[in-house]
């Protein structure tokens, strides 16, 4: 008895699994069916109000800003690297000028003095680098959202809304196409200013490249002086030694000289108005401070010794 | 694109040439202030880009030109009024009528009636003899040289002269210049313009008749007395190509050309006759040919003024028609002119606002009261005449016009048809079309408004059969056509406005993606020109300078003199030296007493 009760038990819990299982299944059926018609529905809700518009403004306004400040990142720091190496160049190029003026130009004037009055006037030019050398400012980022979205599907007020339903959908649907199209114009605009971004940075970088060639040409110049004001020196001292031993001697004067130190003469002098020349210039702007410093005969030094000292 | 929302391109050439103009020690400025791209705000451009499409003008090209000139082609290739005949084309009159401008009107009817009829003539009328004989008689040039002949038989030539100046007399009768021994002598009396050119020219115009032409030829202002040994030189030619031909020789001789036998003799008569007298030929026939034009121009204003039945007389019946209808046509045009003005300045500035008033009913006066006053001032006047030719053949008109009534109803089911026809083959086309080059929406925009004016059209056509019956023929057709043609258009442009699709800003969008990438592209090009010349320029900069200096340190280690390698330095950095040789420092040293640098 108890085995058949057992036995009809069992059958009993199997046909409940057994409805659970097909009630389950049907429910779940329902459940697809449901998901299928919702989100069946929502397409058909999306494409007729428009909104698969809106969805796709939104996605592409997310990816213009994302890709803009990309760029824009990637400009700051490029800019910033090439306005270092700009500095840095401009610093050695200051740093000649001042050794030029403070040191070669006296030595010059030292050793020629002896042959000849000699004077340099005028004023070397100590250059900054100015912040606005590459326009950093002047791009135009991405214009606000409200600038191109002429309906917002999160936040639609009644009177949208209303206005939507009445024309069928027909409001909100050009609406959002309309946004959608200000936006793509948007990505447009941006990739220009993106261009022009790059087309700074190629132009930082030639900037950087022309300096370089300034920094050689001071080191070049101011090193093949050195060794010439040497020769030079060398010269007018021999001289000296050669003339202290004759009894009319009395002051060096260029007309005792021999034509080949004449020659370094006239050379170191032509070369000195080079330097002049580069130091008084700016290379990068107009921005920086003319630094006073009259190189009158050797004799007048101790007048401008304050102004060297301000250098 | 538009030129405006072009970027300018960059010349790389450019920049090498102040590159090398400038100090190096200047190249950074020179780079710097490149500029590789307008200052112009990329907001700006698009707003402007917004604005331009905005503008309309697009619209009237896109939308009221084809319409036009369906209108206007319907119009001048109408069998009846024959005006491709004329010489006009649809796209000449509505370059007329996109011109068109109520200050201006007067002139341009006078243009059409005037200018463009003489001129129009395209091919001309074939020349044999006996075309020559309508043309011009030999009584009436033997009567001249009569008139001009003295009591003793002489003629005074009409151009020759001779060395001193003075002219040559002729003789008026052969026999008597044979008596005298200078059987070249003898006058002959020539036209001055040929009288094929004169066909060629204006025998087809169909408001000179043949008695026009005739007078023309033979009036006296085309009359000329000369040798008959200038005249059988001259032959069919002018005394312009004489006169280029003996230079020609000339030129030729007298470089030591090698001449035939032909061009020898030719040359002999050629200096026969002097210079002067050909100068005084060719001056003739500047005179001439512009009285023959005046003269042309004056009887066919005169019969299209007057319309008298000269017309009739150029080549019968048919031709009268032809020509009535045609100057009826050439109304017609005048009277679409103002129309179409209107309706395209309507689109472009709106109704209202294009006449500046606040009311509809105030624009519709204004608009209607200067077309009918342009018409009732203008036009009528001018072809008065012609108007009144075509009601005396009313009755003509009326006969055929009933005759061809059957026919024509057949013509109208057969044109609604084959209309229907294309324009579904022209929406099957559209939706073919590729997705890249017309989006879904678009797609539906263009077969909306090409349906919608094919509707209208039929509409049109249907109320058609009761235009027959209300306006007399030819101006029932020229009125449906019409009519169609501005029904479509509104039609359209109300589609347009209304934009069911939102193409508008699809459209605009294609316009902007257009301008920005080519800009861009644009900028890349110039950024792409600028570094490469950059690049160039410094690196050759550099190989100068290090093989200047290379030469100055192995002059100042070898002990030998450096001052012109110190010259070349001071060159190459564009420094201007002031003392460069050693002679001359030399010389300084003694002369100041204090060298300054």
């Amino acid at each position: 008895m108890l085995g058949l009760w057992n036995a009809v038990k069992a059958g009993v819990s199997m046909v409940k699994d057994t409805v659970s299982s097909v009630g389950g299944a049907v429910v779940e059926g329902v459940k697809v069916v449901s998901d299928k018609v919702k989100s069946g529905g929502s397409k058909v809700y999306s494409s007729i109000s428009g909104k698969k518009y809106f969805d796709e403004a939104e996605r592409l306004y997310e990816k213009i800003e994302s890709r803009f400040k990309y760029a824009r990142r990637r400009y700051e720091i490029k800019i910033s690297e090439r306005s270092n190496e700009i500095r840095d160049h401009l610093q050695r190029v200051n740093k000649f000028k001042e050794r030029i003026y403070t040191e070669l130009f006296r030595k010059f004037l030292d050793v020629a003095n002896r042959l000849h009055r000699v004077e340099v006037e005028g004023k070397y030019f100590k250059e900054f680098l100015a912040e606005d050398i590459f326009d950093c400012k002047e791009f135009e980022v991405v214009q606000s959202r409200a600038a191109l979205f002429e309906i917002d599907f999160n936040d639609m007020s009644f009177g949208q809304a209303a206005y939507s339903i009445l024309t069928l959908g027909f409001y909100s649907r050009k609406k959002a196409k309309q946004s959608l199209q200000q936006v793509k114009d948007e990505e447009q605009r941006v990739n220009e200013e993106i261009a022009k971004m790059e087309s700074r940075i190629t132009k930082a970088e030639q900037v950087v490249l022309s300096l370089s060639n300034v920094v050689i040409y001071f080191e070049s110049i101011v090193a093949n002086y050195v060794t010439l004001l040497q020769r030079f020196e060398f010269g007018v001292n021999s001289q000296r030694i050669i003339r202290a031993g004759q009894s009319s001697f009395d002051k060096l004067g260029f007309r005792m000289m021999p034509i080949r130190h004449i020659e370094d003469f006239h050379a170191l002098f032509n070369l000195s108005v080079v330097m002049k020349e580069m130091s008084s210039m700016g290379y990068i702007s107009e921005s920086g401070e003319l630094i006073e410093h009259d190189l009158a005969a050797i004799d007048t030094f101790s007048r401008h010794t304050a102004t060297i000292q301000a250098a | 694109m538009d030129d405006k929302f072009q970027q300018k391109p960059f010349s790389a050439e450019e920049l090498i040439a102040k590159l090398s103009q400038a100090s190096p020690l200047q190249a950074s400025k020179v780079l710097i202030e490149s500029e590789l791209f307008e200052k112009k705000s990329s907001i700006n451009v698009l707003d402007e880009i917004y604005k331009h499409f905005d503008s309309k003008s697009g619209l009237i090209d896109e939308l009221v030109a084809p319409v036009g000139m369906n209108v206007l082609d319907g119009i001048i290739s109408h069998k009846k009024l024959g005006l491709n005949r004329t010489g006009l084309t649809a796209s000449r009159v509505w370059n007329e009528i996109k011109g068109f401008d109520y200050s201006i009107a007067e002139v341009n009817a006078k243009t059409l009636s005037n200018k463009q009829q003489l001129e129009g003539m395209r091919t001309p009328r074939d020349y044999n003899k006996s075309v020559r004989a309508t043309m011009t008689d030999g009584r009436n040039l033997e009567k001249r040289k009569d008139k001009k002949s003295d009591s003793n038989g002489r003629v005074e030539s009409g151009i020759e002269v001779k060395d001193d100046g003075e002219r040559v007399i002729l003789y008026r009768h052969q026999q008597q210049a044979r008596d005298a021994g200078e059987s070249k002598l003898s006058a002959d009396t020539d036209h001055v313009i040929p009288v094929k050119q004169i066909n060629d020219q204006y025998a087809k115009n169909v408001y000179l008749t043949d008695r026009d032409i005739a007078a023309v030829t033979d009036g006296d202002f085309n009359l000329i007395e000369i040798s008959n040994e200038l005249n059988r030189m001259k032959g069919a030619g002018s005394f312009r190509d004489l006169f280029d031909r003996k230079k020609t020789l000339q030129a030729k001789r007298d470089s030591g050309g090698k001449m035939s036998q032909k061009e020898k003799n030719d040359l002999k008569k050629l200096e026969g006759v002097s210079d002067k007298t050909l100068e005084n030929g060719i001056a003739a026939e500047k005179e001439s040919a512009g009285k023959v034009l005046g003269s042309a121009q004056d009887s066919a204003l005169g019969n299209l003024k007057n319309n008298k039945k000269a017309i009739a007389l150029k080549a019968g019946g048919q031709a009268l028609e032809q020509g009535g209808y045609q100057l009826l046509g050439t109304a017609i045009i005048e009277m679409i002119k103002p129309l179409f003005h209107e309706l395209s300045d309507s689109i472009e500035n709106g109704f209202e606002k294009g006449v500046n008033v606040a009311r509809f009913n105030d624009a519709v006066k204004i608009r209607f009261g200067r077309v009918s006053a342009y018409l009732k001032d203008v036009v009528i006047p001018t072809l008065h005449g012609s108007v009144k030719d075509f009601f005396q053949n009313l009755f003509k008109v009326l006969i055929e016009g009933i005759l061809g009534l059957v026919t024509g109803m057949f013509k109208s089911v057969m044109r609604i048809i084959s209309e229907g026809f294309s324009a579904i083959i022209s929406s099957i086309k559209i939706i073919c079309s590729k997705s890249d080059s017309m989006s879904s929406s678009e797609k539906a925009d263009a077969i909306t408004k090409l349906l919608a004016s094919t509707v209208s059209t039929f509409v049109v056509m249907y109320f058609s059969e009761v235009i027959t019956k209300i306006v007399p023929d030819p101006f029932n057709e020229i009125f449906v056509i019409i009519a169609s043609g501005v029904a479509s258009t509104l039609l359209v442009y109300l589609i347009d406005k209304i934009d069911f699709f939102s193409v508008k800003y699809e459209k605009r969008s294609k316009l902007v993606a257009e301008v920005f990438q080519e800009r861009i592209a644009q900028i890349k090009r110039n950024t792409d020109a600028f570094s490469a010349a950059s690049v160039q320029a410094l690196v050759e900069q550099k190989l100068t300078f290090n093989k200047l200096c290379g030469d100055l340190e192995d002059g100042i280690t070898s002990d030998l003199d450096v001052t012109s390698n110190v010259n070349l330095i001071a060159d190459f950095m564009k420094v201007e030296l002031k003392i460069r040789d050693t002679e001359s420092f030399l010389e300084v040293l003694r002369r100041e007493k204090v060298l300054t640098i």
